[in-house]
């Protein structure tokens, strides 16, 4: 009796807590940005099945859901069985393998489309019975060494019929959705862009995920660690992602989604006045060029390098092609499909693919144990210990480079010493020397750079520039090997500062070997996209920013208001301040100064 | 098209792991590949058709194959029961 009471009580709390308005909740900013929308709670798990027949227009859908998520499932596998495989875990592995065969299995696609076609079911009934068909012949055979395996045949029904349904329920969420989770995958992330999701807040998650990264091409503003706000958010509540503000507000009273309401229409404004600049010349005011182009993760995101008008790009990341392929095996002919996209969506302009850099942060979370992973196995160094991988690359990009010729530069990162780069130099000749054999056109102009990221690198600038085609600083590595500062690390952050002059008299030795060798220097780190930033680095005497393509306007719009004089009078300013708050100041006199050219730019705009 | 008995070897008989070592195997061949048993005919490349034969060790079952390159799958396949699945005893 006394037991139900104090139930009876915690659930009327915990009620009273769920409807109770304007909660904040801290978390951190993994995507900027302020959206307010519609929370949807996204769980995994639950399978509940819907027996009815279907529309028999929808029938042939039906199928495609079921190679979908027969593929995704096999992506995770095959990530997980080589897993297994580095473990040497040949337990694990036999699972897996047996797994992978029953995902595979031909009469069980034949047996899935039967039922779908002859009984009109979803794609979720037909995976059921068709797994049904097979459980209960095996238990018919009442056979012992069979029935305990038949948990890997319920296995991977219930991940396949998971799969689907996650799928469908992404797809209705409606486009004010803020979808609030635990975690979020990578292909998650696609399919929430894809169906025009808003936001998204995850009470876990790492800011460097793979996850985020998507997001943040896609312009999904994510907050991540919020940790009590599934606790106090249902499904369907109103609720507001802050992503400046570092937190979320679940059913804000009238007042706050009142004063959030003009911050969002104040945005939505800006947004649309930086459209006028689209289209106009990335040029000071005295008609210097600074080239902005684009980074590039995922198929997806090249249809923004024409949206944005970004000139060619600076950044092709070929990492996201890991996450279809499972740790450190990868498919040419994927890259290849990767590349050409690329190419295709970009005009005339140069395209700069970069060498898989994985290591660290990235990607390979699950096998990396060493002590120092920023320090350890990564980039070129793990192209150069497995040649297949560092070929398999140089092909596909050879070959598309072959279809476009004088468009390509490859860049290789994470190069700490010249032997490095010549050994990558040699394996780029033979690979060139192999195709021209066998008959493959060959684009000689292929330009081959480093990406300057060490610290000894840029301290030696002037003995690589000889051997190089170009550099390209990556300012966030950069940054954090010259201040020996974790960037992932919060109780450092205040200390990660990429424009500290430490950081900036490297990028601008850098800048002046470039000059006395002829050689482009472009900048493609996370720095660029800060308008602020974007302008010391011009300044420094930089003309090629990379950046995700959706912040080109912003930076062409800062560019476009500054005459090179008072860019270069600005890096001086910030080259030579010895502390932060210098640093700060400085930031916030020139912000002063922007808004008045901004104010008279959109008075002007308007008048036209 | 070619036949061929075998008998199964091990003692675990064909549980997930040689099913799945003999689809692996028979998938890398162009061949049609079918298993018969008590009168049943099932598809060699299907690991769940395979499961369903429940075959111990004892059990005598008939490959057949059929195709362009049927001699060296058979004789990969039959190696396959012959040496027990590559495994010891279980």
């Amino acid at each position: 009796m006394i037991n139900t009471n104090k139930k009876h009580t915690q659930v009327s709390m915990q009620e009273e807590n769920a409807h109770k308005p304007n909660i904040r909740r801290n978390g951190i900013t993994a995507v900027t940005g302020l959206v307010m929308g519609i929370a949807r709670i996204y769980t995994r798990g639950n399978i509940n099945i819907n027996p009815d027949p279907v529309d028999e227009a929808r029938l042939p859908d039906e199928k495609k859901k079921f190679q979908q998520a027969r593929k995704t499932v096999g992506m995770t596998m095959e990530r997980l069985s080589d897993f297994a495989d580095s473990r040497n875990d040949s337990d694990t592995r036999d699972i897996m393998n047996a797994q992978y065969e029953i995902l595979n299995d031909p009469e069980l696609e034949t047996m899935v489309y039967q039922l779908i076609d002859q009984k009109s079911v979803r794609t979720e009934k037909a995976i059921y019975d068709a797994f049904q068909h097979y459980i209960d012949l095996i238990k018919s055979a009442d056979k012992s060494f069979l029935v305990s395996r038949l948990s890997d045949l319920r296995d991977m029904r219930d991940r396949l019929i998971h799969n689907v349904q996650q799928l469908a329920v992404i797809a209705s969420f409606g486009k004010d959705a803020v979808m609030v989770s635990e975690d979020v995958s990578p292909i998650e992330v696609i399919t929430f862009a894809r169906n025009g999701v808003k936001g998204i807040i995850c009470t876990a998650g790492g800011l460097t995920s793979h996850a985020s990264i998507i997001a943040n091409a896609m312009g999904i503003p994510m907050i991540i660690g919020a940790k009590s706000v599934l606790r106090t958010v249902q499904d369907g509540d109103t609720i507001i992602l802050d992503g400046y503000g570092q937190n979320v507000i679940v059913r804000p009273d009238d007042e706050t989604s009142s004063s959030y309401t003009r911050v969002i229409k104040r945005q939505k404004e800006e947004d649309k006045f930086l459209r006028h600049v689209i289209e106009k010349p990335p040029e000071t005011l005295c008609g210097t060029r600074i080239e902005l182009q684009a980074n590039i993760d995922f198929e997806d995101e090249v249809l923004n390098i024409n949206k944005y008008r970004a000139e060619g790009i600076g950044l092709l990341r070929t990492d996201t092609l890991l996450m279809n392929a499972g740790p450190l095996t990868m498919d040419r002919s994927r890259q290849e499909e990767f590349c050409q996209t690329a190419y295709s969506g970009s005009g005339s302009g140069m395209v700069t693919v970069r060498l898989l850099d994985v290591g660290g942060d990235k990607l390979l979370n699950i096998k990396s144990k060493e002590a120092n992973p920023f320090l350890g196995w990564r980039g070129v160094r793990i192209l150069l210990d497995r040649r297949e991988l560092l070929q398999s690359q140089l092909e596909a990009i050879c070959r598309v480079a072959g279809r476009y010729p004088g468009r390509t530069r490859i860049l290789v990162p994470m190069i700490s010493n010249l032997d490095e780069f010549l050994e990558v130099k040699k394996e780029l000749a033979d690979m060139q020397g192999t195709l021209d054999k066998r008959g493959v056109p060959v684009d000689r102009k292929v330009k081959l750079g480093i990406m300057v990221e060490v610290p000894s690198v840029a301290l030696q600038i002037r003995q690589f520039a000889p051997h190089v085609d170009f550099f390209s600083i990556g300012t966030n590595d950069l940054t954090q090997y010259t201040l020996a500062v974790d960037r992932g690390n919060n109780l450092i952050a205040s200390l990660y500062q990429p424009l500290h002059p430490a950081v900036l008299t490297f990028i601008s030795m850098t800048v002046q070997a470039g000059e006395e060798f002829d050689i482009p220097v472009a900048v493609c780190g996370e720095l660029a996209s800060d308008p602020f930033a974007a302008l010391v680095l011009a300044g420094l005497g930089i003309r090629e920013l990379s950046m995700t393509p959706r912040l080109i306007p912003k930076v062409k719009q800062a560019v476009r208001l500054h005459d090179l004089e008072e860019i270069k009078a600005i890096s001086k300013k910030v080259m030579s301040c010895n502390t932060r708050s210098e640093r700060e100041t400085i930031r916030a006199e020139w912000r002063e100064a922007y808004e008045l050219k901004l104010k008279e730019e959109r008075s002007k705009i308007i008048a036209l | 098209m070619i036949k061929k008995k075998v008998t199964v070897q091990n003692a675990a008989g064909i549980h997930a792991r040689p099913a799945s070592l003999i689809v692996k195997e028979a998938t890398r061949f162009e061949s049609e590949f079918h298993v018969h048993m008590y009168g049943y005919r099932i598809n060699g490349k299907s690991i769940l058709g395979l499961l369903t034969l429940a075959a111990e060790q004892g059990s005598e079952l008939e490959l057949e194959m059929d195709g362009p390159d049927e001699e060296v799958a058979m004789e990969r396949i039959a190696s396959l029961f012959n040496n027990g699945f590559r495994m010891t005893e279980e």
